[in-house]
């Protein structure tokens, strides 16, 4: 049989029933629970197997929950301080590893490697025996520091491998248009990194707000950061309040990268349109 | 010193350049680039011209010797306190910023701001006809238009000498030849020294006031794109620039006898210039095939065993007594029909058009006599 059509588009005689089953089986598993948590989250019921009538109920009690509000106000400062420290330092990072003495750059570049393959319970683990150890007190700080730790790694990563494809005669270029090595650093490079560097702050977001594992060893007594917050709650059994704070975490999710789409399709359209005009 | 230095826009003096490899990059090059010239720097990749323009640039700081720019030595002098712009070999643009921010990035550098910065940047965007474009992203122009804007953003800040590092490399060859025209164009018209690094014989000769051709890390030979072609100094410089036949072959000091079985007579005899082994260099188009048959004692035949029409011209080659000798016909109005391969004929040239280089390949100079002896071209032959 003949697969393809001369100047047609291609046949699609590879795509067999079982091709279509498995993809829609893995795509169940991935959406099938939220799903359900959507659903039992709108659920007139408390029971978590009855469905009742549609209903905003949970949704009310969780924004009449006021320690859930403080978790979830302190996840999201946490996720944005991390993001930003991380974006920060760990471009600072990327750029020395990039440039560094070689022995020394390959040095800190193995460990940076180490530290997203080594298991978060061990690094998490040793960071609460490292804090205690000093007689840190464990609280919003030293949440914030094992996650920039987490997430310093991950941008590192992330804009080196951009900052190696960079063509590095724009660096000589802006230095011989009268630019100092830093200030071609500053004019030139990290520009032309900035939507690495975004990406990059995004994941850190991300990484940072539902962080369990990291955020389990450092935090503290008091208030505790959302995660936290519905893993106390479900231990005392599942009551549909968690289910509606899970939708709420996955909405302000998906808000952030949203928006981050819509800052970088503006930027986009009034560079257009700014080139239209000029 | 300083007054041996005065009307050069740059100068090299001395300079030696080690990469930790067993010779130089650069070796006790001495290089002086007029004010107001086009100045090539041609030679194979590795011959040491991108470096030498690195260290005018100031990205590579040279071991021994001195540069000198203006007439002042600017050693230590880092990249953005010198007054030299460069063209980078990939242009070097940057993505973030429209075509007129990369061209007003070096005023803006230097604290030209406002309607003195729009003015000059527009000025400078007209030289490269790219007016109209003002605003256009890099990423949204094409191989050529970018080239451009690497120009304008490089001349825009009007220094002493700008250098130039294999710009048109990345074009292809129409486009090339088109921006050959108006490099050389632009150049006249701002009036600024260009030293420009290329390893294209072509692109050098088209556009230069004058060459200096490098190999090994030396500078071979310093002269005009008409000098160089015609008088090469050593044979090195007579392969590299345009194509040649280098005829081996061994003089007694009187005469040259060539493998290929012509006799010359040494460009001076008595003085021994042509004493052992040695080549002589004809250049294709200037040998002349005529049918063999009338053969004059010493005359030198051969057949005929490849042909190539090449438009504006047809090459072909000659088998002589297994010395393979290229010649170039022009293809000219009245020009004889093309010689058919296997036909014999016979091969010869002007004795001036003869150059003899000694065993070292350094230039001995032009046959005095031939005994090829040129018969008249006819333009209507018989092949045999």
């Amino acid at each position: 049989m003949s697969t393809m059509r001369l100047g047609g588009r291609r046949e699609t005689f590879d795509r067999t029933w079982w091709l279509w089953a498995i993809t829609g089986a893995v795509l169940a598993l991935m959406f099938i629970p939220v799903v359900v948590v959507m659903l039992y989250s709108l659920n007139s019921e408390k029971s978590l197997i009855v469905l009742g009538s549609l209903s905003t109920r949970w949704y009310d009690k969780l924004f009449h929950d006021s320690a859930m509000l403080t978790s979830l106000r302190i996840s999201v400062e946490i996720a944005v301080l991390t993001a930003l420290l991380s974006t920060t330092f760990g471009t600072l990072l990327a750029i020395g590893w990039q440039r560094a003495w070689p022995p020394a750059a390959n040095a800190a570049g193995g460990s940076i490697l180490l530290r997203l393959v080594v298991p978060e319970t061990a690094v998490a683990a040793s960071l609460f025996l490292l804090f205690t150890q000093l007689q840190v007190v464990l609280s919003f700080w030293t949440i914030l520091a094992g996650h920039v730790a987490l997430a310093i790694a991950f941008v590192a990563v992330i804009v080196r491998s951009q900052l190696v494809s960079l063509n590095a005669e724009i660096e000589s270029a802006a230095q011989d248009l009268g630019a100092s090595r830093v200030g071609a650093l500053w004019l030139v490079v990290i520009p032309a990194l900035r939507p690495t560097i975004a990406t990059a702050g995004l994941l850190a977001f991300v990484l940072s707000f539902d962080d369990f594992v990291t955020t389990y060893f450092t935090a503290g007594v008091g208030a505790q950061p959302l995660p936290l917050q519905i893993y106390s709650m479900l231990r005392f059994g599942v009551t549909p309040e968690a289910n509606a704070a899970g939708i709420v975490m996955l909405v302000l999710t998906a808000t952030v990268l949203t928006l981050a789409a819509a800052v970088v399709l503006l930027v986009k359209h009034r560079r257009r349109r700014r080139e239209a005009t000029a | 010193m300083s007054a041996a230095a005065a009307g050069a826009a740059a100068e090299l003096v001395g300079v030696t350049k080690r990469y930790g490899g067993a010779r130089p990059a650069v070796d006790g090059v001495d290089l002086r680039i007029e004010e107001g010239e086009f100045f090539s720097i041609l030679g194979p990749s590795g011959c040491g011209k991108t470096t030498s323009l690195r260290m005018l640039g100031g990205f590579v700081r040279p071991d021994e010797g001195e540069i000198r720019l203006g007439g002042a030595s600017v050693d230590g002098v880092p990249p953005h306190k010198r007054n030299v712009n460069t063209v980078f070999q990939s242009y070097a643009l940057f993505g973030h910023l429209s075509v007129a921010d990369n061209v007003g990035f070096g005023l803006r550098r230097r604290k030209v701001r406002g309607e003195e910065m729009r003015r000059r940047v527009d000025e400078m965007l007209r030289v490269v006809s790219l007016a109209e474009r003002r605003g256009a992203m890099p990423s949204e122009l094409s191989g050529g238009q970018q080239q451009r804007v690497a120009l304008a953003r490089a001349l825009v800040n009007m220094p002493e000498l700008l250098l130039l590092d294999e710009p048109l490399g990345a074009l292809d060859l129409k486009l090339r030849r088109q921006m050959q025209v108006e490099l050389k164009q632009i150049q006249r018209e701002v009036g600024i020294a260009f030293a420009y690094v290329t390893h294209d014989q072509e692109e050098a000769l088209t556009m230069s006031d004058r060459i200096a051709v490098m190999n090994d890390g030396k500078v071979l030979q310093v002269d005009t794109p008409t000098t160089i072609y015609n008088n090469p100094a050593s044979l090195f410089v007579a392969q590299f620039i345009g194509s040649t036949n280098a005829l081996e072959g061994s003089g007694d000091g009187a005469t040259v006898q060539l493998a290929c079985g012509a006799r010359l007579v040494a460009p001076a005899p008595g003085t021994g210039v042509a004493d052992g082994p040695l080549t002589a260099c004809v250049r294709p188009e200037k040998v002349i095939l005529s049918p063999a048959g009338d053969d004059a004692p010493g005359a030198v035949t051969g057949t005929v065993v490849e042909s190539v029409y090449v438009g504006s011209g047809t090459t072909y080659k000659v088998d002589v007594n297994a010395t393979s000798i290229e010649v170039l016909e022009a293809n000219d109005s009245g020009a004889a029909a093309a010689i058919p391969v296997g036909s014999r004929v016979r091969v010869g040239w002007r004795p001036e058009d003869c150059l003899i280089f000694d065993g070292n390949g350094k230039a001995a100079g032009r046959c005095a006599e031939d005994g090829t002896k040129v018969p008249q071209p006819t333009r209507s032959r018989n092949w045999i």
